[in-house]
């Protein structure tokens, strides 16, 4: 696998609190990558030290090979960045903006970004600060799609949309990856948004990967495991085991077992990804597996 | 990004344009109806009463000029250093529009040099505009027979004009750099812009070369050797009183001989006053030129620094 961004040992520090610490992962180039985490895990960071914004305070990141703080010419020449608060001139007009675009990136596609923003209907003459905040949106995506991005990155790119806008930002982002082998990463809270665009999970948790790998395989990796109930402690201290349940008679278990056969008396069911998701994030304690076994996850 | 500049500051760009505007168009407007009275002003003898309005109203019209014009030399360089350097970095910030800005195409350091050598070469031709115009009043002024002399004009010439603004400019980019906030940086920007220049021009400007010597004796005499100095020359600060050995003198006492001077030699005065005199300096008008050198060059090299350190701090805004 190449992938597109690659953290080896990670770390930001903001004052004495640690944004991310010793993260390693990796995000497959020509995938679209979903990175989910409870809010102030580390989503933003993480994205803003792929296109060089923060230095890392220890660790290393690469971005398309290329370290942004040392190279920042290739990486920001080749990397698309919707941030979370879609930042743009409020004075300028959308013309402006586009204007803007096209002077600052080399590979500026000025009649598809066009051509994107009136399909939106979005008026091409209307200064930004009277736009919609959907609107705005589809500006700061079409900003970051129009330089042609290898790798995009997009905070929360389902926010402010409204569930047209958001199904086709989705299936746009989808059409990217197909016919430009583009790279995407996204932070998102929707976890349906996330089982139907993306191919690979990344769940960050207290500055930390709990879980990265492929969606399909993490899928079969998770069992749910329903048997009859059993003490609470013994669940508890199995490393296997994400998430349990205790009913009156019954135990259910969300377990990372890869596969294995279910103990006997145990039925084994497939989990739905949110059911996964929610497990680790319930459980910051869970996956943490050591940084080798995360490598191994993620290639 | 010559374009996006341009969009970002051209508002403040045409505040400032509107200033010199106006500033230009009086002094055009004060030669030509000053040169329509000149030739009255020169033909009348202080006898004629009427002649006597005509002057007064040149003289007061001239020192309201005077004073606007110096007070732009003074402000249009800080309200530069403030409208456009203060903000270059703050507005970004403050707005959340780095993360658009520092994210496109473009990296970051050519991001900022683009930019600060855009505003240098903008504020130096507005400084340019401005020294032309301080040079256009001080010529009239010379025309109309004003008392004005050579150093009395130190701070509206072209050299120190252009060297105070890119001074001011780089100062209000280094203080947005450092504080990230435009009103602070402002702030910062205009103390620390009048605190050089002051004391610059009040202890530093005078030593740029050792002054010449003059010897004053009691009573008022200049002597011929060292030579005194002319009508053009920078007077500066007097030292002691000395007797004629060389020796230091009670000023007291010898303040109290000279009032007893009958007239403007030492002859008339007491005799105990033989030989005193006062050690004092001046900078002779031919320095002039070499003197604003030395003061551009300074406020260039600070500017040239403080420039640098805001290249410095902009990389490491995380």
């Amino acid at each position: 696998m190449t992938a597109a961004i690659e953290g080896t040992a990670l770390s930001k520090r903001f004052r004495r609190v640690w944004a991310l610490r010793d993260c390693s992962l990796q995000v497959p180039a020509g995938h679209i990558t979903a990175l989910v985490g409870p809010n102030g895990a580390g989503k933003t960071t993480l994205l803003n030290l792929a296109i060089g914004l923060l230095a890392p305070s220890a660790g290393a990141i690469e971005t398309l090979g290329w370290d942004p703080q040392r190279h920042p010419e290739p990486v920001l020449e080749r990397v698309g960045y919707v941030p979370q608060e879609r930042p743009l001139y409020s004075d300028f007009t959308v013309d402006e903006t586009l204007h803007m675009g096209r002077a600052l990136n080399a590979r500026w596609d000025e009649a598809a970004t066009r051509a994107r923003l009136l399909r939106r209907g979005i008026p091409l003459d209307r200064r930004v600060r009277h736009l919609s905040g959907g609107q705005r949106a589809q500006v700061s995506l079409a900003l970051a799609l129009g330089k042609r991005p290898e790798l995009l990155l997009l905070d929360e790119p389902a926010a402010a949309l409204d569930p047209l806008a958001r199904r086709e930002l989705l299936t746009e982002l989808v059409d990217t990856v197909a016919s430009d082998g583009a790279t995407v990463v996204l932070s998102s809270h929707v976890i349906a948004d996330v089982e139907r665009v993306c191919d690979h999970l990344v769940i960050l948790s207290q500055g930390r990967v709990q879980l990265a790998g492929d969606m399909d395989s993490l899928r079969e990796q998770h069992r749910m495991l329903v048997g009859p109930r059993m003490d609470p402690a013994v669940a508890a201290a199995d490393p296997t085991v994400v998430s349990a349940r205790h009913s009156g008679r019954e135990t259910a278990l969300l377990v990372r077992r890869d596969g294995a056969t279910p103990p006997s008396g145990w039925r084994s069911e497939p989990v739905s990804l949110e059911e996964l998701v929610l497990a680790y994030l319930a459980n910051p304690a869970a996956g943490a597996p050591p940084p080798s076994t995360l490598v191994e996850a993620a290639s | 990004m010559a374009w996006l500049t341009w969009r970002q500051h051209r508002s403040n760009a045409a505040l400032v344009g509107a200033m010199l505007l106006v500033l230009g168009v009086a002094v055009i407007y004060l030669s030509i109806a000053g040169a329509g009275l000149l030739a009255e002003v020169r033909s009348c003898t202080p006898a004629q009463g009427a002649c006597g309005a005509t002057q007064a109203w040149f003289n007061s019209n001239l020192q309201t000029w005077w004073g606007l014009v110096l007070m732009a030399v003074v402000v249009v360089p800080a309200l530069i250093g403030m409208a456009f350097g203060a903000p270059l970095i703050p507005r970004e910030l403050e707005a959340g529009t780095q993360l658009l800005a520092w994210s496109q195409g473009v990296t970051r350091g050519r991001w900022f040099l683009v930019r600060a050598a855009l505003l240098v070469v903008g504020a130096v031709a507005a400084a340019a505009v401005l020294a032309a115009v301080a040079q256009g009043w001080f010529a009239v002024q010379r025309d109309l027979g004003g008392s004005m002399t050579v150093w009395g004009g130190f701070d509206i010439a072209p050299p120190v004009v252009i060297a105070y603004t890119l001074f001011a400019l780089a100062l209000g980019i280094a203080a947005g750099a450092a504080l990230r906030r435009t009103q602070p940086a402002q702030a910062v920007t205009l103390v620390a812009y009048v605190a050089v220049r002051v004391s610059i021009a009040a202890l530093a400007r005078w030593r740029y070369l050792p002054p010449v010597v003059f010897h004053e004796l009691a009573g008022g005499q200049l002597t011929a050797s060292p030579p005194a100095p002319g009508p053009g020359d920078w007077e500066l600060s007097s030292g002691p009183w000395l007797n004629a050995a060389g020796h230091p003198t009670n000023a007291l006492s010898v303040s109290q001989l000279i009032s007893q001077c009958t007239g403007n030699t030492q002859a008339t005065c007491p005799r105990a006053l033989d030989g005193v005199y006062l050690l004092a300096q001046y900078q002779p008008a031919s320095r002039f030129w070499l003197f604003q050198g030395v003061e551009a060059a300074i406020f260039v090299l600070l500017a040239a620094g403080l420039l640098a350190l805001a290249y410095r701090l902009v990389l490491r805004i995380r």
